[in-house]
């Protein structure tokens, strides 16, 4: 009787810890049933963005890194100089007109005037000097710094609307870096730590940044310009984009940027071509690469269209450039050379018979991680490699360990090719001969002097003639140098919920700006 | 007690020192953070500068030096990738995975003792066999899967959670139920293997002839003896979880000390590094603590004579 009791008691007890245990797991979600967050984003007028990564800084000065970007330019902040992200097309913003005087070597701002940041304060050349000076402090190492491969620029302020800036050489391209420069208070572009909260004159003014959580806009009351229509912007990251794109499909977030295309939206998906080009490079100074054929050969040897599908899931096109389509000196009439396994060993065995040593060594070098797919590719282009006859290895190492290789340097014993991605955001051919392509270029493995005295007479020209040298250039290049196998050009994915209207552009991968966003209903 | 206190602490200084040294000397060895944060443009002199300014260029003994007189003026450095106090952004976000942990590991305890009892209770019942069954399966299946997978059954089908980040209370529950879902399945069978053990003990035999009720000799008797290995376990579980559940924190988007110390690291974030690894070599070192307290509470002969 005790004993039966007793396990009565004990039942009970049990069933008191077990229901206390239930009800401690199951309260969340009671709790959640109430709190939901998922439904209407455009109820509550707010247009909720997911990204890869929080920005490491809100520093106007950093607009070229992808999550500072796609939150400040053209949203908080404006650049000196609009760019048409479609046609390259520069049109005025805070500078209202620009001239260039000493063969392009001194520019002469005219700055729109009434114009006033977020705070009230106006916006004067003072201001847009300091921003200009910010991209050259060499403790700060801002992102933009990239795009200003001709040097430091010096400025010089008139009046509150007249700014001079001065270029270290000729530079007809001056008013399209200046497009990548985005302008704040003085006060700020002094500063000699990143910016968290900076003030911009750009449509939308910064609320708060809960630091890993997220970010806010609000519409920006002194703005000049016509008001968005979309009154605040809520910015998340979330690192696994399979959980971004799960946003699009429980309505917590309207846009999702940097998918990748196996990612499930629910089919609210959108492909786009983005400026981004994938290629070989090649140190075609030692053998057995300083032989044209062998180079030509490795071109014929690389399956893109396999490549694509193994490191893209199909997300790339043949490349036969490294310029973007939409930018000055693209070259339309170059056509990719084809996937040909013959002639690739017939032009190794015709490079033999000249005397190439084609079984010297090569490695084949990238970073871990820094495209998808960086170990599948590497490993794909050495493999065909191989079955032409060549003696390849591969090494993913770290960043520094590649720039150990990149750029002029006496020869090191190793025999390069890197496998990387370049970028042309500014929509001239420059921004890729002044890194990769040419002799000149600042991480180049290889150039010809005739090469590059094409590449030179092109940067130096301006308009129709800067297109066509350019073009030429490129062609040149493609049929007698192949410094650098271009391969694929890179799509980007996004999810757009049907909730918004939104067509993504190549510059979205780097901006975003939300007048280009609206509500669908 | 005090005694105990006192010669655990002194016994995890040495290793603590260890830690913080060995994690400024192999962060460094990561590479110089110039060739990440300048463009591949930059020229070597550029680079110089970047480095000279921030320190890079010292001789690395230097470098220490110069940290350890910093640490001990409360001064952990500026995070290279933010420009924030390096301590400023740990203590932003230790808060949210101690958080996690102290919920995740509060259930974990109630729900696997009192699934490990209540098996252990009737062995080789249907319910012993299903609890041991489901535990294998909690304690193996991988926490990255299970997050994946919560997100797509709670969130996207049925749509009664968020997906991930943190705010409201329902943006705990999932990233709680992926924590949670290894230490129920190992602890649920620590302590129904210890309570089987127990159950069949000489004392419990007594304690039965005595006419002592089963509930008493279970919750007085049993579950006192066994929970000292469970509490062990769920010790070093905590500290599992407190060192920032990386892969969680990462799926869930939620802002803690291991997403953050990844990034740091992704970042070549020296200050960053060191300051969180400070504070969580810290608070290991504390739980640790706490641990060997708890478990000389509840066993007498693990206390230090007098």
């Amino acid at each position: 009787m005790d004993k039966a009791r007793g396990l009565n008691k004990f039942n009970k007890s049990r069933t008191r810890t077990a229901s206390v245990a239930i009800g401690v797991a199951v309260l969340p979600l009671a709790i959640s049933a109430c709190s939901s967050s998922s439904g209407s984003n455009s109820a509550d007028h707010t247009l909720k963005i997911v990204m890869g990564a929080e920005p490491g800084s809100l520093d106007p000065c950093d607009s070229v890194y992808q999550a500072t970007g796609t939150v400040l330019d053209q949203n908080v902040t404006e650049p000196i100089i609009l760019r048409d992200p479609n046609t390259g097309t520069l049109s005025p913003e805070i500078a209202t007109s620009w001239k260039s005087t000493d063969g392009d070597k001194q520019w002469t701002l005219t700055l729109k005037s009434g114009l006033k940041f977020s705070n009230g304060d106006r916006v004067t050349a003072t201001d847009v000097a300091a921003s200009i000076d910010r991209t050259f402090d060499e403790q700060l190492a801002c992102g933009n710094l990239q795009e200003f491969s001709e040097g430091a620029l010096t400025t010089k302020v008139e009046s509150p609307t007249k700014l001079v800036v001065v270029t270290p050489k000729s530079d007809p391209i001056l008013p399209t870096r200046l497009s990548f420069v985005q302008v704040g208070p003085e006060s700020q572009m002094t500063s000699k730590t990143k910016l968290r909260k900076p003030i911009g004159s750009g449509p939308f003014k910064l609320t708060a940044w809960d630091a890993g959580q997220q970010i806010t806009l609000e519409k920006n009351t002194q703005y000049s310009g016509s008001a968005p229509t979309i009154a605040n912007v809520q910015y998340q990251w979330r690192d696994q984009t399979s959980v971004a794109a799960s946003m699009i499909k429980t309505g917590e977030a309207d846009i999702a940027l940097g998918l990748t295309p196996t990612d499930n939206t629910g089919n609210h998906s959108v492909t786009f071509p983005t400026r981004e080009v994938l290629f070989l490079a090649l140190e075609g100074g030692v053998p057995p690469l300083d032989n044209f054929d062998v180079r030509k050969a490795i071109y014929y040897a690389t399956d893109t269209k396999g490549l694509a599908a193994a490191m893209f899931h199909g997300a790339a096109q043949p490349a036969t450039q490294l310029v973007p389509e939409d930018a000055v000196g693209y070259n339309p009439d170059l056509q990719p050379l084809g996937y040909d396994l013959d002639k690739a060993k017939d032009l190794i065995a015709q490079a033999k018979a000249d005397g190439a040593d084609v079984g010297a060594p090569i490695t084949i070098f990238s970073e871990p991680g820094f495209i998808p797919g960086v170990s599948d590719g590497v490993e794909i282009i050495a493999q065909e490699m191989r079955s032409i006859g060549l003696n390849v290895e591969t090494k993913l190492v770290q960043r520094e360990q590649i720039l150990d290789h990149l750029g002029p340097k006496p020869d090191d014993g190793v025999t390069t090719a890197l496998l990387w991605t370049h970028g042309n955001s500014g929509g001239d051919a420059s921004f890729t001969s002044a890194s990769w392509w040419g002799s000149g270029g600042a991480n180049t493995l290889f150039g010809t002097p005739e090469e590059q005295a094409k590449i030179s007479r092109a940067e130096s020209a301006s308009g129709d003639a800067r297109q066509k040298a350019f073009a030429a250039a490129a062609a040149y290049s493609y049929d007698n140098v192949l410094g650098e196998l271009p391969l694929l050009r890179l799509e980007g994915v996004v999810g757009v919920s049907p909730d918004v209207n939104f067509k993504p552009i190549p510059n979205t991968m780097n901006e975003l700006p939300i007048r280009q966003v609206t509500w669908a209903k | 007690m005090l005694r105990l206190i006192g010669r655990r602490a002194a016994t995890s200084i040495v290793p603590f020192l260890f830690v913080v040294i060995g994690v400024f000397a192999l962060s460094r060895m990561t590479g110089n953070p110039a060739s990440l944060y300048l463009p591949l443009t930059a020229t070597p002199e550029m680079r110089a500068t970047f480095s000279a300014a921030h320190g890079f260029d010292q001789p690395i003994w230097k470098q220490f030096l110069d940290y350890v007189q910093d640490v001990a003026h409360g001064d952990f450095g500026t995070s290279l990738w933010t420009g924030r106090p390096a301590m400023s952004m740990v203590l932003d976000t230790f808060p949210n995975t101690l958080i996690l942990a102290v919920i995740t590991i509060m259930i974990a305890v109630v729900l696997s003792v009192t699934l490990g009892s209540w098996a252990a209770y009737r062995p080789n019942s249907i319910l012993d066999k299903a609890v041991s069954a489901l535990s294998v399966i909690a304690a193996s299946v991988p926490d990255f899967w299970f997050a994946l997978m919560s997100i797509l059954v709670f969130a996207v089908t049925l749509n009664w959670l968020p997906t991930s980040g943190m705010g409201g209370a329902a943006t705990y529950v999932l990233p709680v139920l992926a924590l949670l879902i290894n230490p129920v399945g190992v602890l649920a069978q620590v302590t129904r293997g210890e309570m089987v053990t127990a159950l069949s003990a000489p004392y419990v035999k007594v304690a039965r002839s005595k006419g002592a009720g089963e509930g008493r000799i279970v919750a007085r008797h049993v579950l006192r003896n066994a929970l000292a290995p469970t509490v062990t376990v769920a010790g070093t579980m905590a500290v599992y979880l407190i060192n920032g559940a990386v892969v969680v924190e990462t799926v869930f988007g939620w802002p803690g000390i291991g997403n953050l110390t990844i990034n740091a690291l992704q970042q070549r974030d020296f200050a960053t590094i060191q300051a969180a690894v400070f504070v969580i070599a810290l608070a290991i070192f504390i739980l640790n603590i706490l641990i060997d307290v708890l478990y000389a509470a509840m066993d007498p002969r693990v206390r230090p004579a007098k």
